[in-house]
């Protein structure tokens, strides 16, 4: 009876779980995902592998830019997308392995939750990053680059960088739609670019497109809120203290210096003075000198760099109170330390942010 | 008969932790509250439990060794009947609900009825080879899930926003009694150890207060990495460790999905199976009353899912609470006064 049970469960074991090689064949596993406005739906661009011997037989996928290819489906919906992709191919779509999703400018006004939820559906990994792009999506992914082409990897990389840099803000699934659930939040969701490089390339395998992050997108729940450039996402970083390394270059009158942040402590406290909000900011670092044009004291770079510390803050402030969104946890900031006035903004921290005011203060020491 | 003295303290600890750890798996989160009234409320009602508990640990640990048979006497069969039909339907509200998480996270799977009756079959051979092979078991499974949730916890991808953990307000007074209402009851631990202290070589004590210490301990921690981590998201995804997993990565491990799930189906197998050796009690040959009450559970689960009754509906809270009270503090509070008593005319 023993053993007869035994091998009744392992045989359950082995038959009702699993895959076998045949089902991997069987799935087409997405990478990058660009989606485009088209009419009332959309085009969406899938980046898959189009599968080698090995990943054919079961093996490991093979994700170098020669197995890379893109493929284009249209629906109203991205579940009608999704499905055209697997009738096209007939095989059952994967997005388990999305390492990014890429959507079109032309989409800012669009309900960014509806695709949130979709993605959840889908299986996407919830720390997979959700990036805008200049102009068509579907043309950016696979594009021939400087860097080489981008692929889903590439893609990931650029972003990534840029966010660690303190360049960007991050927009994992997971945080863009916390940033969307309450009333003035905002999300700050980086704009990937393509720029075209000035003069011709005499050697014609190499491209003269670079690629890059060079500003980002306000979403809040209602839509598209703004845009803002590169230093006031810097400073956005800075403001919601979550930097931990920047580079800065600082213009004086004996040329420019380039000095490196590191290990970055931001310190931030709200308080309600007269009866509106004051966020006080201490920023602290070290620094290290990299560039430094000849006859410029160490002491006036760094001082210069303090200075650009508080001209970031400062730009990102005045995009703040410019579009009335919350893209540095106000609300959050309040209902934790002054919870009455919280209360009383009634979840709509427009009010809060008007009456809100900043001081900086910055420290850098040599490392 | 009174009941052979084979598991330790610490094993009918961990199978009571089981039990519990297996509810909150599947439990899946309907509404959202904040972070401090749900660890306000787990904190408050463990608090109760603690207190409630003061009966059944007492009888034991003053050398009682069956409360029903204590209380009931030669009508200890129809109590008996009382609590396995408690733990059947407990049973097949945790195979339903398992086949629902099966279902709304995984595509591809079984059939809902062949996932519950298989489980069903898996947990009734357990319970018939007996007390000691599960509780060996649980400490397998045990350590099993603390790599899993340390794993989790430690790859998870997510930093930590104090800012999320705000603090108690007036407003989060209906999070609060919710909360703990739902926590407390989900204590049917207590029913449980009035059945398994029996078996117990010594340490009823050590064995109900070491689990609600080490259940507020891993509760308490998961609430705060569900709040600090992934906030408002945990609701998107329903099941609160299985978000946890679902934020973490590492360079081998690319999704947790998968090992979740087969931690989650041995310990569903293994839970229902102490259930049912519960149930087997009850009557005078234990295996054919397990599979008997193996049917009844599956039945119960395959109805249960088929039209939607869930565990935090209200007539199921009830029923829960219903029980947790009679079957795990009126009944033992009962026969600890008898057991008193007798004591005292003793001397």
């Amino acid at each position: 009876m023993k053993r007869l049970a035994v091998i009744f469960f392992a045989l359950a074991a082995m038959l009702l779980c699993g895959c076998e090689a045949g089902e991997v064949q069987r799935r087409i596993v997405v990478h990058a995902l660009g989606i485009d406005p088209l009419g009332d739906g959309y085009e969406v661009s899938y980046q898959v592998f189009s599968g080698g011997t090995s990943s054919e037989q079961g093996g490991p996928v093979d994700a170098s830019e020669s197995t890379v290819i893109t493929l284009l489906a249209q629906g109203r919906t991205l579940y009608e997308t999704e499905e055209s992709l697997r009738l096209q191919t007939g095989k059952e779509v994967f997005m388990g392995d999305v390492e990014l999703i890429v959507l079109s400018d032309g989409l800012k006004d669009a309900d960014i939750t509806e695709f949130l939820r979709y993605f959840r559906r889908a299986d996407v990994y919830l720390g997979v990053n959700v990036v805008f792009c200049r102009g068509s999506a579907g043309e950016l992914i696979g594009q021939k680059l400087n860097q080489g082409s981008a692929t889903a990897i590439l893609l990931k990389g650029v972003v990534e960088t840029a966010i660690d840099r303190g360049r960007a803000c991050s927009s994992r699934i997971i945080e863009i739609s916390n940033s969307l659930v309450e009333g003035s939040s905002a999300a700050a969701i980086p704009v990937l670019s393509l720029e075209k490089e000035g003069g011709e390339s005499e050697d014609s395998t190499v491209s003269d497109v670079t690629l890059g992050v060079f500003g980002s997108l306000l979403i809040t729940k209602d839509g598209f809120a703004g845009e803002i450039g590169e230093d006031e996402a810097m400073g956005i970083r800075l403001l919601r203290g979550d930097v931990k390394e920047l580079s800065v270059e600082v213009g004086t009158e004996k040329g420019i210096a380039a000095l490196e942040l590191k290990n970055m402590k931001i310190k931030r406290k709200i308080s309600l003075e007269n009866g509106a909000p004051l966020l006080k900011l201490r920023i602290d670092g070290i620094y290290e000198l990299r560039s430094s044009p000849e006859g410029l004291k160490e002491s006036d770079a760094v001082n210069a760099a303090e200075k650009q510390l508080l001209a970031l803050c400062a730009k990102a402030f005045e995009a703040l109170q410019k579009t009335r969104c919350d893209f540095i946890e106000l609300g959050k900031l309040l209902e934790k330390y002054e919870p009455e006035y919280a209360e009383a903004q009634n979840e709509d921290f427009g009010r809060a942010i008007e009456e809100l005011t900043v001081s900086v203060e910055a420290s850098l020491k040599k490392y | 008969m009174p009941a052979e003295k084979k598991i330790s303290a610490g094993q009918l600890m961990l199978m009571l932790f089981l039990a519990r750890i297996m509810h909150t798996m599947i439990f899946r989160a309907s509404h959202s509250a904040s972070g401090a009234a749900m660890m306000l409320g787990l904190l408050c009602s463990t608090a109760v439990e603690a207190v409630l508990a003061i009966p059944a640990v007492w009888y034991f640990s003053a050398g009682g060794s069956d409360p029903i048979r204590e209380i009931s006497g030669k009508y200890s069969t129809a109590v008996r009947l009382l609590y396995s039909g408690y733990f059947a339907v407990i049973a097949g509200g945790t195979v339903a609900l398992f086949a629902e998480f099966l279902s709304s996270e995984f595509s591809n799977v079984a059939p809902p009825a062949a996932a519950i009756i298989l489980l069903i079959l898996a947990a009734a051979y357990c319970a018939c080879l007996g007390i000691e092979g599960l509780a060996r078991a649980a400490t397998v499974v045990f350590w099993m899930f603390v790599l899993l949730f340390g794993l989790m916890a430690a790859v998870n991808e997510g930093g930590f926003d104090w800012l999320n953990l705000r603090p108690f307000t007036a407003e989060d007074a209906g999070s609060f009694s919710d909360y703990f209402f739902e926590s407390l009851s989900s204590g049917w631990w207590l029913p449980m150890f009035c059945v398994l202290a029996g078996h117990l070589k010594k340490g009823a004590v050590g064995a109900a207060y070491g689990y609600l210490v080490l259940k507020l301990l891993i509760l308490e921690t998961l609430l705060l990495l569900v709040t600090i981590v992934l906030w408002r998201y945990v609701d998107v995804i329903g099941y609160p460790i299985f978000a946890l997993g679902a934020y973490a990565k590492t360079d081998f491990i690319e999704r947790f999905d998968a090992i979740n799930m087969l931690v989650w189906a041995i310990n569903c197998t293994l839970v229902v199976g102490i259930y049912l050796f519960i149930c087997s009690g009850s009557l005078k040959k234990p295996k054919p009353a397990a599979i008997l009450f193996a049917i009844a559970a599956a039945v119960f689960g395959i109805f249960e899912y088929k039209n939607g009754l869930r565990f935090d509906q209200p007539w199921f809270l009830g029923f829960k609470l219903a029980g947790v009270a009679l079957l795990g503090v009126i009944l033992p509070s009962a026969a600890a006064v008898k057991l008193l008593i007798k004591r005292s005319s003793e001397r």
